[in-house]
Formats: C-alpha cells, sequence, structure tokens
C-alpha cells in the first residue's frame, strides 16, 4: 500500500512537472517529492537508528535516486546528474534533521528546501555542461533555478515530519 | 567503522555510480538498456500527450461551440428583427390603401400602451392634438373598426375600444339590411341591440357601420353576426357579434374625422 501511495506521488509529479511551467521555465517537483519522503522517513529515535548506518538515510537516498533515474531516462539527455542531486538530497535531508537542526520548524523546512533546490539545479546543470556538448547559457539556467527555488518555497512550509518528533 | 566514514562511503558510492552512468552514456550510443529505460519514457510521454491533446480539444470544442451558440443568438436576433420588418411593411402597406381610399383619413398611429384606467377598455396612441386628432374620431384598421377616440392630450390618445361596455355604434347589416347598434359587453364578442324578433337575421351576416350616430363614417367593417337568439326574449332579438378585428392584435391604426 505505501509502495502503491509512493508510485502514485511519482507518477503525478513527474505529470504535473511536464505540463506545468511559470514563465516558460519547468517546475522541479521531484526534488520537493524526494524531500517529501525524507521528512517523512526521519527516524523517530537514535536507538532505532541501525548502521550500516541510518537506514533511513540509505532508504531516502534510495528513492531520491530512483526518482532521479526516472528524471534522467524522462529528460531523455544523460543518465546520472538527477540520479546524484536527488540521491544526496535524500540523503542529506535525513542528515541534516537528524544532525544539524534537530527538529522542524517551517523556516528551517523553507531553508533546507531552498539550498537543496539550488543544489539540485546547480548539479544538473553543471553536468550538463561538463559531460554533454549542449550549449547551455549560465545566466538562463539560474534563472531557471531561482524560478524553481521560489516556486518550491511554500512545500518547505506545508511538508514536514509526522508527529514532529524527530528525536529522543 | 564511525558513522560519518561511513556516510562518506555511502556519498562516494552514489557518486562514483552517478559518474558511471553519465560516462557510459555519454561515450556509448544508446544501447539496449538505455533503449529499454527509455520506454517508460516514451509512454509516459504519449500519455501526457494523449491527455493534453484531449483537454486541448475538449476545450477547443467548448469554446468553438460557445462561439457558434452566441453567432446563432445573433443570426436568430437577426432574422427575427427582419420577420419583423417584413411583418410591419404589410401593415404599413395596408394602411396606406386606406389613406388612400378614405377621404376622412386624418392620421396613422402606433399603439404604445394599454389604457391606464382598469375599469375601462381603452388603449394609447402616440399622436395626440397636435397631429389632428380630436375626441369622437373613429379609429381602424384594415380589418375593422377599434374604436373611437376618448380622450385627447397633445402628443398621446386613448381609444374607447369596441368591446367596452360604454362603447356604441350604429351599424347596418350588410344582406338584410336591418339596422341596430352594437354595443361592447367587457369581453370578446358584442351585442347587436334593438332588432325586433320578426326579423330575419342569419349567422354570419356581417355588420357595417350606418352612419346614423353621427360619429362615424358609414360602411366601416364592424364584425359578423356570431349567434342569434328569438327564444326567451322580450322585445329584440338576441344577437352576438364578433368584431372582426380583435384588440389583443392591434399595432397600428388609423384616424378617421366625421
Amino acid at each position: 500500500m505505501n509502495y502503491a501511495k509512493w508510485a502514485l506521488f511519482i507518477f503525478l509529479t513527474f505529470l504535473i512537472q511536464t505540463q506545468l511551467s511559470i514563465f516558460h521555465r519547468p517546475l522541479s517537483l521531484s526534488i520537493v517529492l524526494v524531500y517529501f519522503f525524507s521528512l517523512r522517513s526521519l527516524p523517530r529515535s537514535h536507538k532505532a537508528d541501525v548502521y550500516f548506518g541510518s537506514r533511513s538515510e540509505i532508504k531516502s537516498m534510495v528513492f531520491g535516486a530512483f526518482v532521479g533515474l526516472l528524471e534522467d531516462i524522462l529528460s531523455g539527455s544523460i543518465i546520472g546528474p538527477n540520479f546524484f542531486s536527488k540521491g544526496l538530497t535524500g540523503f542529506l535531508t535525513i542528515v541534516v534533521f537528524t544532525e544539524v537542526v534537530f527538529k522542524w520548524t517551517p523556516l528551517l523546512g523553507v531553508i533546507t528546501i531552498v539550498v537543496f533546490t539550488m543544489l539540485d539545479g546547480v548539479l544538473v546543470a553543471g553536468s550538463r555542461i561538463i559531460f554533454t556538448s549542449i550549449n547551455i547559457s549560465i545566466l538562463d539556467a539560474l534563472q531557471t533555478i531561482l524560478i524553481q527555488t521560489v516556486v518550491n518555497i511554500p512545500f518547505g512550509i506545508i511538508l514536514k515530519p509526522s508527529k514532529f518528533r524527530l528525536t529522543d | 567503522m564511525s558513522k560519518g566514514k561511513k556516510r562518506i562511503i555511502i556519498l562516494f558510492l552514489l557518486s562514483l555510480i552517478a559518474l558511471m552512468l553519465i560516462t557510459y552514456h555519454h561515450n556509448r550510443r544508446p544501447s539496449a538498456l538505455f533503449r529499454i529505460l527509455s520506454y517508460p519514457y516514451d509512454v509516459f510521454n504519449n500519455f501526457t500527450l494523449n491527455v493534453t491533446m484531449t483537454f486541448r480539444e475538449l476545450w477547443g470544442t467548448f469554446e468553438e461551440n460557445k462561439r457558434l451558440r452566441k453567432e446563432l443568438t445573433a443570426a436568430l436576433t437577426e432574422k427575427q428583427r427582419y420577420a419583423e420588418i417584413v411583418q410591419e411593411n404589410k401593415r404599413l402597406k395596408e394602411l396606406l390603401s386606406l389613406k388612400e381610399h378614405l377621404p376622412d383619413y386624418v392620421t396613422t398611429a402606433k399603439v404604445i400602451a394599454r389604457g391606464y384606467d382598469r375599469l375601462l377598455h381603452t388603449m394609447i396612441l402616440d399622436k395626440g392634438k397636435n397631429s389632428g386628432i380630436k375626441k369622437d374620431m373613429s379609429v381602424i384598421t384594415p380589418k375593422g373598426l377599434v374604436g373611437k377616440i376618448y380622450s385627447v392630450k397633445d402628443n398621446f390618445s386613448e381609444v374607447l375600444l369596441l368591446k367596452d361596455p360604454n362603447f356604441s355604434v350604429a351599424v347596418r347589416l350588410q344582406n338584410s339590411r336591418h339596422e341596430g347598434v352594437i354595443s361592447g359587453t367587457g369581453h370578446r364578442y358584442c351585442i347587436l341591440k334593438y332588432i325586433p324578433p320578426e326579423e330575419g337575421v342569419e349567422k354570419g351576416e356581417v355588420a357595417v357601420t350606418s352612419g346614423l350616430d353621427g360619429i362615424f363614417p358609414p360602411g366601416l367593417l364592424v364584425g359578423v353576426v356570431s349567434s342569434v337568439r328569438k327564444e326567451g326574449i322580450e322585445f329584440f332579438q338576441d344577437i352576438k357579434v364578433l368584431p372582426f378585428q380583435s384588440d389583443a392584435k392591434i399595432e397600428e391604426v388609423v384616424i378617421l374625422g366625421k
């Protein structure tokens, strides 16, 4: 049931992402999905975590990498950039909320999603510039990243971990 | 192994796999694996394309339907206006022919409203004293007598209709040549008074004005005898006359002088 729910989320995310745009710039909702999954996978107690390592970190990273892989395939470009950036996002979200800030608040949610969206955009655009012969305007890429970041800000406020409890 | 080191290993593995994928795809032509992985992409693209196209077509049809409805409404309105103009033209031609044949012609007027007095059967015309209309003048249409001018203002006048109980007109039956007086009843029909029982009056006879009342010119069509009753009466026959001109269908009238 849980798998079906997340499969549906992935499907809807890509459906909306491919159909909607703001100022002719594509949205980056897949990063929101990975962030949301990671928030929902946050461990409730350190005692419950068993490494190799925190299972939540690996789970979120695998989910992010899978979403990224799908996005790479759907984009029709090289496979890898989204795989890496989304996997990293999944991994870092858990690390941020368990090791850095400990407690979720709307402001921290916004800061986190802004940083991750920008990181994702930079990684994907950078990979394209480095590994493909496609000519990408850096200014254009920055504008796109900026718009995607602004669009994702409300999700930083809305999306929160289940039961608000992160660690004991 | 410490937690930090393990994390570094995980991240290193992630980066390594990503780099391998990028390099693999960058250096080679699309492989069978890529084609397999691309399959969902094609399916997804086709699906979204179909969904988008369906919605666009649906929206297009909706917009077109809205536009066509608007055009149809405009066309129907235009058609109705045209039909109205044709009818008006026909009526005005008939009135014009009346003007040519009647020497007592005063003016033609439009009916603009029903009378304000609820106890009287009247209607308001758009012309009055300024157009030469005077009290008691005859009001007719090409079909027949409508009534008489009841009151006159400078630019308006009021017509007392044939069916009003206060209205009377001296008439003559066209075939039998009997003379009588037609009065309104307040209903659709009028009554023909003062025809003795021994006079033979047939149903369907046409009544025209006789001119003996000194108000209406002779020869104007008034109505047709719809029923004659001789039984159970006292001095005169009970004769009902149906006016030629129904007051519900009057739009333009001609006013005749005395």
